[in-house]
């Protein structure tokens, strides 16, 4: 199942929006929650039991963390200056213990899930190092859809109500459908409770307005999925599968067109669900902003998946920087390395935290925590490296702010991209090493090689066209034009015209049907 | 109410103009003949004239079992699979009758399942099925842009002859043994159906074909009591009967089925196919086109099948 079903996308949703329109006010998010309910069935049928116990657990801890709040509120209207501290502290305790049970039931599904046979493998590994001789036999189990997604959800929830950011919220129904909401439960965005669930549960009748707006951004990410993403996706698989045999210029080939076809799949996939959304008058977070348009790697990460950037920036980087043992490190690093550099270690053992997490996020293996690694070196040596920068600059007299300069920054950013790319697609490290040396050992160019990869003249010239598109809307985006405003302003005809020009690009130059094999959803596998 | 009226026109005006690129860019469409449409609805109308001489008719289970191309490539076959989902009698009469006319074959198979299903209650389930998604012709040949583009001399629209490439495996759940276990029953055969198997009959007649049963092996859709109504109608009527759910193929259930046991995937076909290729080459009615320069088209699609097999 994927968002790029035309049935679910061109049938089953205009007639959800159709009956919810129909239906009194009061019944519609119960409508939201039941389609959602019975998306989630269709796809992992009996494992939605897991999605349940995570709305349960959540829904009940988030109420006691409140019910402890107005406790601990109401003693300290009674009590003497003097005890307040005392009491403040053992309800902080109180409230810990909850949320580590919510932490503890949640986490320990998705790694069951997700963890387990990784986990097992090393164990045994290490274990018959020491001279054991154990036989790890993997478990085959279907984890439920998007369990690393709904997971990061249910637990910002449970966090946000612990820090006081949000209330607890006593309807169920609300907390539900916040959590299995349709179009997101599969990829995503990770959102947070301010963001959806007040309008999810306004039943706001459908404005026509919102419906075709929403519909151009499903129109726009079945483009970027069907001409450009799945016509990459042969020869991107052949060129990894086979990379022995290709020369470096066919590997280069394979690793930019599987860092294209990423970023199409999953940011097309993105404007389906913020279309699907917006149908329904609910403002989904952005996932994605122009990512390579960034200045550096670090930049990058605020534009590239932002709401899992954003997730481990709160609930990751900020505890663990501004816990005692982190703001203890930087004092003492302060004193010793300076103010320049002292603060760098202690954020370094922050992010390292953050980008081993985030590797293994994406997946139980190796090659996801060196992809992780390896941004956290690109990330750490761009930190290091800024003051020297800043002074070679200036001492050149080189204009930071020059276009010239912002582009070979952007090219410098995107290149180092493909190479952690290379290493997140790749099946081993050692393959992503043998890769990258082969580009820079076998420099051979034969455009019959390029032309046997999977993609003939034709489709090589219709992903460039495509991709020039997709750049001019990035660039507009960039300047904040509001692109789906300034059509709306168009006569009719003109709209209608530029409407049917892009629907019949993506029937006629899609990359379907016989000779074409579509990309599986990336994302909802991780 | 204005809002709803715009949203049907734009989408009639998108089929139209949906219809409008059909004629533009299918010069093969035979437009006088057939109408718009009808290149999607019978896939055979974007073939040569007269150069196929096996046509196989039948439901989901040909186009998944029999790949013409490797009929090709093993013996020079030129056939084409006129197959429809869950096709009924009536649907294969008239595939044939427009096949016929453009390509005079020298045999007719016909897979005997669609003399099981009934015309009249399975007519709303397959105008879903198959008329409702040819409102969007072009989006089953939707790659035909390509002989406009670089190399378009070499570009072929069909190369799969009608069959589906699908290379997944899922077996069944649990082994499903011995499903030809003989058994005294009949499956029932609708009387309307036999009308239309006579018109089928006297139109092979006419045009001097060899009409032969073929049924393919699939372990949930045909069984026994199906194989023996079939042979008596076969032997009723003087048709030949091959039944591949009997015959030694070699299929292994547990690898080469895409849906648990009803069909066959890509290296099941391949197993099927080379054996009917086989078996149809022995009748001696059929000739070695492959070095054959009026047949040079096959060799071209031929290497466009391949590419489609792996990219299945």
């Amino acid at each position: 199942m994927s968002y790029f079903n035309t049935g679910f996308a061109f049938f089953f949703v205009p007639l959800l929006a159709a009956v919810y329109n129909l239906i009194p006010r009061k019944t519609r998010p119960v409508l939201l929650l039941i389609f959602s309910l019975g998306f989630f069935f269709v796809i992992s049928k009996f494992l939605i039991a897991f999605l349940f116990l995570s709305i349960l657990s959540i829904y009940f801890i988030a109420l006691k963390l409140n019910a402890l709040d107005e406790k601990r509120d109401a003693i300290l209207k009674t009590v003497e200056k003097g005890e307040k501290k005392e009491i403040k502290e053992k309800y902080k305790k109180y409230k810990r213990l909850f949320v580590a049970l919510g932490i503890a039931i949640n986490v320990s599904c998705l790694i069951a899930f997700k963890y387990l046979n990784f986990f097992g493998m090393n164990i045994y590994g290490l274990l018959n190092v020491f001279g054991a001789d154990l036989k790890f036999k993997a478990f085959k189990f279907a984890a439920p859809i998007g369990i690393s997604f709904y997971t990061l959800q249910a637990l910002a929830y449970i966090l946000d109500v612990y820090n006081g950011r949000v209330k607890a919220d006593r309807n169920i129904l609300k907390v539900a459908l916040f959590l299995s909401f349709f179009p997101q439960i599969m990829e995503g965005p990770i959102v947070r409770y301010t963001d959806t669930a007040q309008a999810l549960y306004s039943g706001e009748k459908i404005k026509y307005r919102d419906f075709c707006f929403g519909y151009q951004r499903v129109l726009y990410g079945f483009l970027k999925k069907f001409i450009i993403a799945d016509r990459l996706n042969f020869l991107v698989n052949n060129v990894f599968d086979n990379y022995q045999s290709f020369s470096g210029t066919a590997i280069s080939i394979g690793v930019i067109g599987y860092t294209v076809m990423l970023y199409m799949e999953f940011s097309g996939t993105m404007d389906v669900v913020i279309g699907i959304g917006e149908v329904f008058g609910i403002r989904i977070p952005e996932n994605f902003r122009q990512p390579f348009f960034a200045k550096n790697i670090s930049e990058f990460w605020t534009r590239w998946h932002i709401s899992l950037g954003l997730w481990f920036k709160d609930f990751i980087f900020y505890p663990v920087s501004l816990s005692k043992v982190g703001k203890k490190i930087t004092s003492s690093m302060r004193k010793k390395l300076g103010n320049q550099y002292g603060p760098l270690v202690g954020g370094s053992i922050a992010l390292i935290a953050v980008w081993f997490l985030n590797g293994l996020w994406h997946g139980a293996g190796y090659t996801f925590l060196f992809y992780g690694l390896y941004q956290f070196f690109m990330i750490l040596s761009g930190n290091l490296f800024e003051p020297l920068i800043k002074k070679i600059c200036a001492k050149l007299h080189i204009n930071r702010e020059n276009i010239a300069y912002r582009v070979f920054q952007s090219v410098k950013m995107t290149l180092l991209v493909f190479v952690g790319e290379l290493f997140f697609f790749a099946k081993t490290v050692p393959q992503g090493f043998g890769m990258l040396a082969k580009i820079f050992t076998s420099v051979k160019f034969s455009s019959a090689e390029l032309l046997n990869l999977g993609m003939d003249k034709n489709d090589y010239l219709i992903v460039l066209i495509a991709l020039i598109f997709v750049f001019a809307v990035g660039l507009l985006k960039e300047k904040n034009v509001n692109i789906r405003e300034e059509i709306s302003k168009k006569n009719i005809v003109v709209r209608w015209v530029i409407y049917y020009l892009l629907i019949l690009s993506v029937v006629i130059f899609g990359a379907y049907g016989p000779g074409y094999l579509p990309v599986e959803p990336i994302y909802a596998d991780f | 109410m204005k809002n709803v009226l715009k949203s049907v026109a734009f989408v009639l005006i998108f089929v139209l103009f949906i219809n409008l690129i059909t004629i533009v860019i299918f010069p093969e469409n035979s437009i006088k003949k057939y109408g718009v449409v009808n290149a999607y609805k019978y896939e055979i109308l974007l073939e040569e004239d007269d150069l196929i001489d096996v046509l196989v008719l039948g439901d989901s289970l040909v186009y998944s079992s029999y790949s013409p191309m490797e009929a090709w490539d093993s013996y020079g076959i030129t056939s084409f699979d006129c197959a429809e989902p869950a096709q009924v009698i009536q649907g294969a009469y008239k595939y044939l009758k427009i096949a016929m006319e453009k390509e005079h074959p020298k045999i007719v198979v016909m897979e005997p399942n669609v003399i099981f299903r009934d015309i009249k209650k399975r007519k709303i389930k397959n105008t879903l099925r198959t008329d409702i998604p040819r409102i969007v012709p072009i989006s089953k040949y939707h790659d035909v842009w390509k002989k406009y583009g670089f190399d378009g001399d070499g570009v072929v629209v069909n190369a799969n002859k009608g069959y589906n490439c699908i290379s997944r495996t899922n077996p069944p759940k649990k082994p499903i043994g011995n499903y030809m276990k003989p058994t005294a029953k009949l499956e029932k055969i609708p009387e309307d159906n036999l009308q239309y198997l006579e018109k089928i009959i006297d139109m092979c007649n006419e045009y001097n074909a060899k009409l032969i049963f073929v049924s393919f092996p699939t372990q949930t859709s045909w069984h026994d009591a199906k194989h023996k109504a079939a042979e008596k109608i076969a032997s009723d009527y003087g048709i030949e009967f091959l039944d591949l759910n009997l015959e030694d193929i070699g299929i292994s259930w547990g690898s080469e089925t895409r849906d648990m046991g009803q069909h066959l995937n890509n290296s099941g076909a391949q197993k099927v196919s080379r054996h009917l290729a086989k078996y149809l080459f022995d009748t001696g009615l059929l000739t070695d086109h492959r070095n054959d320069s009026k047949y040079i088209s096959w060799n071209i699609a031929y290497e466009q099948y391949k590419k489609n097999l792996a990219k299945s």
